[in-house]
């Protein structure tokens, strides 16, 4: 089951909603729990057993490394058990298995840093395994994340407070991600899955940028319609989930869009692997290996297959040249550092997208056609999509702009906008069922 | 105002609204929507009435309009391209005309793996033997032969012919006859195909011509005459109706096509199969049903005016499925690949030069 799905949004959502009001407080974290196992158990019954392991050996982890807090010893091998498994079960599942257990790059990296931060004493270990179970596994986040630092949710999960108005706000917030998916992602991703249709060798080379472009745009409103859904959600329960996603492609520099993009995984990579690589504090030449490696390593989380790999290090190229001397030259040249950021980045996810190197290749030499020539290419093939696609595109950008976040902060509250949002919820719902509705594209990774 | 702001205006209306919905259609559900009949645990009951809308088919219409709207798959996937898929994920199919177009008999014979050869052309003698040759006084010419029979019609074989053929050509079709429009390289044929187009809505639905004016097939087929229609149609129907419902229509399309054109030779195009990992998992799309289908399609043909073509003698692999190398969707040919088509038509031509 899924955010988007139907059975979701008609059943689980209002049944579980009712439950969750008229139970009293201090039940309601336990109802949480086992309404998001129930909600993973749609995914399989197998895939809810690897689940409720993970969170049972990091329960007993965490209870046995505080409960000999001088033993250092002990607590290190306990960690170590920890991440063992953790990483073990995740390789295993990513690289080596055939089928990728929903959510589960998800919650493990949500596990580790649970483990991390007790075994360093930031944190105290969860009071119960209910605690943990709702950190861990709640139905809003547990697919696709955010992935929530335990230091952010602790308090919230021990007293939070639910109000009319929250539930309001969140469902606003639902509906709003919900649209992103439904009505931009979704549509404009039919233009990737056209080009691919055709095949690369037969696009002409504006229908190559305008399907970058496609599959730019659709991973981003995918996404971020996820992760808002995810954060309203949560907002209806009482909780605040943090922010993933901040006007990405404003940034005027590669590594400033990875502080706007996917910002719960950066925290992650950041306080859990370049931090303790040593950061910054080695010099020039250590950082940028760190970067790299840093790079790498976020790559090969996106998947086994070498683009990512590829993905991961070209990304973390650039990072270290903006490190070296690029950061300042963009810094001085605002029109220069936005181009930058909108030539290269949709680039990248060209390299993401496709994970065939030689497909990867044929589809370059359909961007720069001076590397190569195309085969049975209709040269008017990018004319009829334009204009259709345009209005898209546009619609897109208009959600994206900054002015967009003012006016949403400012009138979400108003009639019209809640009669937009109403409208808006049943052309999704009549979307879902009529159109060509593709899964979250972050489901697979 | 402040308790305007208070209330919880958007949730009271969406509950609301679900609610009746949801009523409603459980009431059309077992009348306008009758059709539409899904099992109700699956999905919710709203899927039904969702469906309906799609084809303009609402809960206060007092009975159900049978065949009435677009089939599902191929409104599902017009929307926003001109190249479309007739792929979408079909979680909320017609389910009776689904399972119907897979189980029912379909009064022809069934030929498992028979790919749809029309019984009476020999592929083999493309090259006609002398005897027939000099039968009908062509020499010279490797064209096609009639079979001399006074008591029936001609009945042509097929020909190796050149591009120029087909000037006075016409392909009809769906999203599969758009990518040999815009893919084969061919250029002197002339197309009224679109995406989505199927034998319910394709003398209706609007097409756009060489100079950009849209129309509708009949009205542009009442403006200009062609020598050769050919017809590849049929694989967004399978989500709607019976095989026999869409053998009906199917032979009304043939009919009012030799009514518009009467001077044309009609070619019905097998439809073309899907890949095996499509085929295996689709409970519609599957090429047992494509096979039912072209089995019935082959029997229109009288190899006088009216032929059967089957693409799928060079676009199947040895499984009888969709060549896996040639599709990336599973149901279009690759671009590249669609010049399979223009060999193929090429090979199949009909010279009736007396």
């Amino acid at each position: 089951m899924e955010l988007s799905d139907l059975n979701f949004l008609f059943r689980f959502l209002p049944i579980f909603l009712l439950a969750y009001y008229f139970c009293p407080a201090r039940h309601r974290n336990r109802l949480l729990f086992v309404s998001s196992l129930l909600f993973y158990l749609f995914n399989g019954w197998v895939n809810t057993l690897l689940l409720t392991c993970s969170l049972l050996w990091n329960y007993w982890v965490v209870l046995m490394m505080s409960g000999r807090p001088q033993a250092t010893g002990w607590r290190r091998g306990w960690l170590g058990a920890a991440v063992l498994y953790n990483l073990g079960t995740l390789c295993y599942f990513k690289y080596a298995s055939p089928a990728l257990p929903p959510g589960i790059s998800f919650y493990t990296f949500t596990m580790l840093s649970l483990d991390i931060d007790v075994y360093l004493r930031r944190e105290r270990a969860p009071q119960s395994f209910t605690e943990l179970g709702v950190f861990g596994a709640m139905f809003p986040k547990l697919l696709s994340g955010p992935i929530a630092k335990f230091s952010d949710m602790a308090g919230q999960i021990r007293r939070r407070a639910t109000s009319v108005k929250k539930t309001e706000q969140g469902l606003s917030l639902v509906i709003a991600g919900l649209s992103f998916k439904i009505l931009l992602a979704d549509p404009i991703g039919i233009l990737w899955h056209d080009v691919q249709t055709i095949g690369f060798e037969s696009i002409s080379t504006p229908l190559a940028w305008m399907g970058m472009a496609a599959f730019s745009v659709q991973l981003l409103f995918d996404f971020q319609g996820y992760s808002l859904m995810a954060i309203g959600l949560a907002y209806m329960l009482g909780f605040e989930l943090p922010k993933n996603f901040d006007h990405p492609y404003g940034a005027r520099s590669i590594s400033e869009y990875y502080r706007r993009w996917h910002i719960s995984l950066g925290h992650w990579f950041r306080d859990y692997l370049y931090i303790p690589l040593g950061g910054n504090r080695g010099g020039i030449a250590r950082t940028c290996i760190n970067l790299l490696i840093v790079w790498g390593v976020t790559g090969i989380w996106h998947g086994s297959t070498a683009n990512f790999l590829l993905w991961g290090l070209i990304l973390g190229f650039f990072i270290v040249l903006e490190k070296c001397f690029l950061g300042r030259l963009l810094e001085r040249h605002r029109a220069l550092s936005h181009f930058y950021v909108w030539f290269l980045i949709p680039l990248t996810w060209i390299i993401f997208a496709i994970t065939d190197l030689k497909e990867l290749g044929t589809y370059f030499t359909r961007l720069f056609p001076f590397w190569g020539e195309g085969i049975a290419v209709n040269a008017r093939d990018w004319i009829d999509r334009g204009r259709s696609y345009l209005p898209l595109f546009l619609g897109a950008a208009a959600v994206s702009c900054p002015l967009a976040d003012r006016l949403w902060k400012k009138y979400w509250n108003s009639l019209w906008a809640k009669a937009l949002l109403f409208l808006l919820f049943w052309v999704c719902v009549y979307q879902i069922v009529n159109g060509l509705h593709d899964p979250f594209l972050y489901g697979n990774f | 105002m402040k308790r305007r702001k208070r209330t919880p205006i958007l949730l009271i209306s969406v509950i609301a609204s679900m609610l009746f919905i949801s009523v409603a259609s459980t009431v059309s559900a077992g009348s306008v929507y009758q059709e539409y009949h899904t099992d109700g645990i699956s999905q919710p009951i709203v899927t039904v009435l969702m469906q309906g809308l799609s084809h303009r088919v609402y809960p206060w219409d007092t009975k159900p309009r049978k065949g009435s709207g677009l089939p599902l798959l191929a409104a599902a996937c017009t929307s926003y391209v001109p190249y479309a898929l007739p792929t979408a994920s079909v979680p909320s199919l017609p389910a009776d005309g689904g399972q119907n177009a897979g189980a029912e008999p379909s009064g022809g014979s069934e030929i498992p793996g028979s790919e749809g050869i029309y019984p009476t052309v020999d592929e083999s003698g493309q090259k006609n033997s002398p005897d027939d040759a000099s039968s009908l006084d062509q020499p010279g010419s490797s064209s096609g032969s009639a079979l001399p029979d006074p008591q029936e019609p001609l009945r042509y074989e097929f020909t190796e012919v050149t591009q120029d053929y087909f000037d006075d050509a016409l392909i009809i079709g769906d999203s599969r006859a758009v990518g040999i429009q815009l893919y084969s390289g061919w250029d002197n044929m002339t197309y009224y195909a679109e995406s989505g187009m199927t034998v319910y809505n394709m003398f209706t639905r609007k097409i756009t011509l060489d100079d950009g004016t849209e129309t509708t097939m009949e009205e542009a087929l009442k403006e200009r005459s062609f020598g050769k229609i050919y017809l590849e149609i049929g694989i967004n129907e399978m989500g709607t109706g019976t095989v026999d419902s869409f053998m009906e229509a199917y032979q009304e399309a043939v009919n009012r096509l030799r009514e518009l054109q009467p001077d044309a030779d009609l070619f019905l195009c097998g439809i073309m199969y899907v890949r095996q990992s499509k085929s295996e998992s689709d409970p519609i799309f599957n090429n047992p049903g494509i096979r039912e289908r072209n089995d019935r399609i082959a029997q229109l043909a009288d190899q006088n005016t009216i032929f059967y073509l089957d693409i799928n003698e060079v676009t199947s692999d040895e499984t009888g499925n969709l060549n896996p190398d040639y599709t990336w969707d599973e149901v279009h040919l690759l671009g590249k690949y669609n010049v399979l088509w223009t060999e193929y038509l090429s090979k199949h031509g009909i010279c009736k030069t007396p």
